[in-house]
C-alpha cells in the first residue's frame, strides 16, 4: 500500500515536474515563467521528502519559492522587459536541443553501466523515534562541515554586498 | 518499485530540459531560472543518492548547493539591472560588445 | 701619483654633482662645483708640473686593469712625464679660465648648469687623453672630447645652424679617426700591447723597421703606414687640410667652446698625439713629409681665408687652423719640442683673444660683423688692450709669447731642409700679422659704423675681464720664461728628454744663420703689421675697397673658403643624398616596406578569418563548453 502510493506520488510528481519545466522554458512571458518554476520547485520539493529529505524540502520551498522566485519576480516587474522568445536563429535552436538531448543520453548510458543503480531498493534514512533525520544532518553539518559552512555563509555575505554594489546606481 | 535508477532519470531529464532552456532563450531572466532549474536536477540527484548510501552527506551538499544558488541568483540579478540601465535591453542575442 | 689621480678626479666629481643634481637642485650654482673640480685639477697640475719640473718626478702605473683579452691586457694607467705635465698645465689653466669667464658670459642662458656639466666632461676626457699611459685611453680620451666638443658645439641645438655645425664636425672627425682606428689596429698588432712604453721601445721599433708593403705602387714601411693612420685622426682632430673644414662651423659654439675647445685645447690633440709618438713618427719617412705638405698648405690655407672673413670669430677660427698647420709643421721636420711649445704659447694667446672676441660679441649684442664694429677702444679698454697683446703675441713681435715658438718653428723647418715649408710659413707669419691686425684696427680703432650699437657697448664684468686680464700676463710672459734663450731655451731643457728620438738627425745651423732668420721673421710680422695700418687705419676704406676691385676673382675665392664645403658638396654629398634617394625610393620602398608591412598583413589576414569564432554572444559560448562536455565524455567512454 506505502509503496503504491509512493510509486503514484513519484510519477505524479515527475511528471508535473518536467511538465511545467518544459512550460518554463517555452513560455513568452518571463512572469509566465516563473510561475511554471514555482510549481516546478514544488513538485522537486516533494521528490525530496520521498527521499527522506524533509529538512531539505522544508528549506528547499523557502529559500526558492520564497526568496529567490520573488526575487526574480521583482526583477522582471523592474525592468518590465520586452516581449522575448527563442534565440532569432530557429537552426541554433533546435542545435541547442539536439545537444542536450545528447547530453541527456550520456547520463542515461551512464545509467545503464551501473547494474547497483538499476537494482538499488531505496530503504530510506528516516528516524521515526527523531523527527525523521534532522537530528542526523544537524550533527553532519555543523561538526564534519562546519568549516564549508562558515565559508558558505562568508560567501553568502560577498555575494550581497556585491549585489548592491553592483546593482547600486553609481 | 522505485529504485535509484527512476530519480536520476528524473533529474538527469529535468538537468536537459534547463541546459535547453539556458540555450535557446533570449531573455536573461529565464536563462536564469534554467540555470536554477539546472541545479535543482543536481539536488535530487544528491538526495537519491543520500538515500542510497545511507549518508547524510548528500543532504548538506544539497544545502550548499542552495546556498551557491542564492548568491548566484542575488548577483546575476544585480548583473541584469545593471547591464539593463546601460544597455536598455536583456536579450542575450544583443549583447555581443566582445565580437571579434 | 695621488695628484695626478685627483686631476682626473675633480672634474669627474664635478661633472657627476652637476649631471645628476643640476637640473633640479643646483642651477645656477653649477658653476661653483664645476670650478671647484677644475680647481682641483689645476692646483693638482701646478704641484705635478713642480715635481716633474725640479724633481725629474715621473709615472707611468697601472690604476686598474680594464680589460683581459688573451694576451692582450689594457690597463687603466696614467702618465706623467714633462710632455703630459705641461699638457696639464695647459688643459687646466685655459679650462679654469673659461670656467670663470662662462660665468659672466653664460648669466641668464636657461642651459646654465648644462653647460658647466659639458665643461666639466670635456675638462675630464681631455685630462684622460693627457694622462693615459696607453693608446687604448688615448683612444678613449680622444673619442670623449670630440663627444663634448659635438655636445659643445651644438649647445643652442635650437638654432639649426648650430645643429648643423655640430653634426659636420662630428662627421668630418669620423672621417679622420677611421685612419685613427687603422692606425692603432696596426700598432696594437705590431706591438701586441697597448702601453706606450712596449711601442716606444727602441729596440720594438728596430725590429720591425724594416717590415714594409707595396701600395699604389709605393714602397711605404710598416711604420709609415700605421703613422698615417694615426696622422688621419690628427688631420680630424686638428683641422688639418682637407678635414678642416668643421672648424670656422664649429664656432656655432658659446664664444667660451670655441676658446677652450676649438682654439686652445681640444684642437691641439692632434699635435700632443703625434708628439706623443714622437718615437714613431720620426722613423716614418714618407709620413713625415706627407705631415709637413699637410701643415705647411693648412697653415696658408688659413692664414689666406683669414685675410678675407668679416665674421670676428671666423677670423680667429681660420687663424687657429693656421697656427695648427704651424705645430703640424713642425712635428713634420721632427721639430716636437718647437711643436709643443707652439701649441703651449698659442693656448694662451689665442684662447685670450676668443675671450675678447666674446667679450666684444657681448658688447655688441651678439654682432659679430667686423664692418659694424670699430672705435671700441674707448668703450671697452681691458677688452682693448688684452686684444692688442694677443694680437702681437700671435704676429710674432718679441717678447711677447707667440715670437719664440713660431721663430723656433720656421728655424727649425728651414734647418732641416724643408725650404718650400719654411717659405710658405714665413708668408704665413707675414699674412698672421696682417689679418690679426686688420681685425683689430676694425674692431677697436677708427670710428663707429653703427652708431646705435657703438652706443651700446659696455666693458664686460670681472668674471670675464679677470680671465682677459691673466691669459694676457702669460701670452706676455710664458715664451720668455720658457723659451729664452731661442733654440735652448728651459722648454728644450725640460721636454727635451721625452721628446728627442733615438734616432732624430739633430739640425744645427750657423748662429748668424738663426740670427738672420730671426730678423727675418720679426721683419715679415712688422710689414704685416704696417701693411694692416697702411690698409685699414690710414687709407681707410679707399685702399681695401680698391685692393677688393682689383684682385675680385680672388677675393671672391677666398671669401668663400676656398668653395671647400662646395667641393665636398658636390663630391661627396650630392652622391650619396642621390645613391639614397634611389635607394630610398626603388629598394626600401618596394623590397623593405613590402616585407615589413606584409609580416604586419598576414597575421591581420588570417584573424580576420579567424575572429568570427568569437561572435560575442554568451550562447554561443555556454554551446561549446557542451559540445565540449560531449567530446570529453565521449573519449572517456570509448577510450
Amino acid at each position: 500500500m506505502n509503496a503504491i502510493l509512493a510509486n503514484i506520488g513519484f510519477w505524479v510528481l515527475g511528471i508535473t515536474a518536467v511538465v511545467s519545466a518544459l512550460m518554463l522554458i517555452t513560455r513568452e512571458n518571463p512572469v509566465h515563467s516563473a510561475l511554471w518554476m514555482l510549481l516546478t520547485f514544488f513538485c522537486v520539493a516533494g521528490i525530496f521528502v520521498q527521499l527522506d529529505a524533509e529538512f531539505i524540502a522544508a528549506i528547499h520551498v523557502m529559500v526558492y519559492a520564497g526568496a529567490i522566485l520573488v526575487l526574480y519576480m521583482f526583477v522582471v516587474m523592474l525592468l518590465n522587459p520586452k516581449s522575448t522568445g527563442f534565440i532569432k536563429m530557429p537552426f541554433k535552436v533546435i542545435l541547442g536541443a539536439i545537444v542536450s538531448f545528447v547530453i541527456f543520453l550520456q547520463v542515461m548510458m551512464t545509467l545503464m553501466g551501473a547494474d547497483v543503480i538499476k537494482t538499488s531498493q531505496l530503504t530510506g534514512i528516516s528516524d521515526p523515534n527523531n523527527f525523521g533525520n534532522i537530528k542526523l544532518f544537524g550533527i553532519e553539518l555543523f561538526t564534519k562541515y562546519i568549516v564549508p559552512f562558515e565559508i558558505v555563509s562568508i560567501m553568502l555575505l560577498v555575494a550581497m554586498i556585491g549585489a548592491i554594489v553592483i546593482a547600486k546606481k553609481d | 518499485m522505485l529504485t535509484l535508477a527512476h530519480y536520476l532519470v528524473l533529474s538527469g531529464i529535468i538537468f536537459a530540459i534547463g541546459m535547453t532552456g539556458v540555450l535557446v532563450r533570449r531573455n536573461l531572466i529565464v536563462m536564469f531560472m534554467s540555470l536554477e532549474l539546472m541545479l535543482n536536477a543536481v539536488n535530487i540527484n544528491l538526495a537519491a543518492f543520500s538515500n542510497h548510501l545511507q549518508s547524510m552527506t548528500g543532504q548538506v551538499f544539497i544545502v550548499f548547493v542552495m546556498a551557491v544558488a542564492a548568491a548566484e541568483a542575488a548577483v546575476g540579478l544585480a548583473l541584469i539591472i545593471s547591464l539593463f540601465r546601460n544597455r536598455q535591453t536583456i536579450n542575450a542575442d544583443e549583447i555581443n560588445t566582445m565580437r571579434g | 701619483m695621488i695628484f695626478a689621480v685627483l686631476i682626473l678626479l675633480g672634474p669627474l666629481v664635478a661633472f657627476l654633482i652637476n649631471g645628476l643634481l643640476g637640473r633640479r637642485y643646483i642651477k645656477n650654482l653649477a658653476p661653483i662645483v664645476a670650478i671647484a673640480g677644475v680647481s682641483v685639477s689645476f692646483i693638482c697640475a701646478l704641484i705635478v708640473f713642480y715635481l716633474v719640473s725640479t724633481q725629474g718626478f715621473s709615472v707611468d702605473a697601472t690604476l686598474y686593469t680594464w680589460v683581459i683579452a688573451g694576451k692582450l691586457s689594457v690597463p687603466f694607467g696614467i702618465l706623467v712625464d714633462p710632455l703630459s705635465s705641461i699638457m696639464l698645465i695647459v688643459v687646466t689653466t685655459i679650462s679654469l679660465m673659461v670656467h670663470i669667464y662662462s660665468i659672466g658670459y653664460m648669466h641668464g642662458d636657461p642651459g646654465f648648469w648644462r653647460f658647466f656639466t659639458y665643461l666639466s666632461v670635456f675638462t675630464l676626457s681631455m685630462l684622460v687623453l693627457v694622462l693615459g699611459n696607453n693608446f687604448l685611453m688615448l683612444f678613449v680620451g680622444w673619442e670623449l672630447v670630440g663627444l663634448s666638443s659635438y655636445l659643445l658645439i651644438g649647445f643652442w641645438f635650437h638654432k639649426k645652424s648650430a645643429a648643423d655645425a655640430c653634426k659636420k664636425a662630428f662627421v668630418m672627425n669620423r672621417i679622420g679617426d677611421f685612419g685613427f682606428y687603422v692606425g692603432l689596429l696596426l700598432v696594437i698588432v705590431t706591438f701586441k700591447s697597448v702601453n706606450y712604453s712596449d711601442a716606444f721601445n727602441a729596440e720594438a721599433i728596430h725590429h720591425i723597421k724594416e717590415a714594409g708593403f707595396v701600395v699604389f705602387g709605393m714602397k711605404l714601411s710598416l711604420i709609415d703606414l700605421m703613422t698615417f693612420g694615426l696622422f688621419c685622426g690628427a688631420m680630424g682632430k686638428s683641422a688639418q687640410f682637407p678635414l678642416h673644414t668643421w672648424l670656422p662651423d664649429a664656432m656655432e659654439g658659446p664664444t667660451p667652446v670655441s676658446a677652450l675647445i676649438h682654439a686652445a685645447t681640444m684642437v691641439t690633440a692632434g699635435v700632443y698625439m703625434v708628439a706623443r709618438c714622437n718615437a714613431l713618427f720620426s722613423e716614418a719617412m714618407v709620413t713625415s713629409q706627407f705631415i709637413v705638405f699637410a701643415g705647411a698648405m693648412t697653415a696658408f690655407l688659413g692664414a689666406s681665408i683669414g685675410l678675407t672673413q668679416y665674421d670676428l670669430k671666423r677670423i680667429l677660427a681660420y687663424s687657429t687652423v693656421s697656427q695648427l698647420g704651424y705645430m703640424i709643421m713642425a712635428t713634420g721636420v721632427g721639430a716636437y719640442v718647437a711643436a709643443i711649445f707652439h701649441l703651449f704659447t698659442h693656448a694662451m694667446f689665442k684662447c685670450l683673444l676668443f675671450l675678447c672676441s666674446g667679450s666684444v660679441m657681448h658688447a655688441m649684442h651678439d654682432d659679430l660683423d667686423v664692418r659694424n664694429m670699430g672705435g671700441l677702444k674707448k668703450k671697452m679698454p681691458i677688452t682693448h688692450w688684452t686684444y692688442l697683446i694677443g694680437c702681437i703675441a700671435i704676429a710674432g713681435i718679441p717678447p711677447l709669447a707667440g715670437f719664440w715658438s713660431k721663430d723656433e718653428i720656421l728655424a727649425m723647418t728651414f734647418a732641416s731642409g724643408h725650404n718650400i715649408a719654411w717659405f710658405v710659413g714665413t708668408a704665413v707669419a707675414g699674412m698672421t700679422a696682417f689679418y690679426m691686425f686688420r681685425s683689430y684696427f676694425l674692431v677697436f680703432q677708427g670710428t663707429p659704423r653703427n652708431q646705435y650699437l657703438h652706443d651700446h657697448a659696455h666693458e664686460s664684468p670681472c668674471t670675464m675681464a679677470g680671465p682677459l686680464v691673466f691669459l694676457a700676463f702669460l701670452s706676455i710672459f710664458v715664451g720668455m720664461i720658457f723659451g729664452y734663450p731661442l733654440e735652448a731655451g728651459y722648454i728644450h731643457t725640460f721636454l727635451g728628454p721625452v721628446l728627442t728620438p733615438a734616432h732624430a738627425h739633430p739640425h744645427h745651423m750657423a748662429h748668424s744663420t738663426a740670427t738672420m732668420l730671426m730678423i727675418l721673421s720679426i721683419g715679415v710680422a712688422a710689414a704685416g703689421i704696417f701693411v694692416s695700418y697702411l690698409f685699414y687705419v690710414k687709407n681707410f676704406p679707399a685702399l681695401p675697397e680698391k685692393t677688393v676691385k682689383t684682385f675680385k676673382p680672388l677675393h671672391k675665392f677666398l671669401l668663400n673658403k676656398w668653395y671647400f664645403d662646395e667641393l665636398y658638396d658636390f663630391l661627396f654629398v650630392h652622391p650619396i643624398v642621390m645613391l639614397s634617394n634611389i635607394l630610398w625610393r626603388a629598394f626600401d620602398v618596394n623590397v623593405v616596406d613590402f616585407t615589413v608591412n606584409a609580416f604586419g598583413r598576414v597575421p591581420m589576414w588570417m584573424s580576420g578569418v579567424v575572429r568570427h569564432v568569437q561572435t560575442g554572444r554568451m550562447q554561443t559560448y555556454i554551446f561549446t563548453i557542451v559540445v565540449g562536455l560531449i567530446v570529453l565524455v565521449t573519449i572517456f567512454y570509448t577510450v
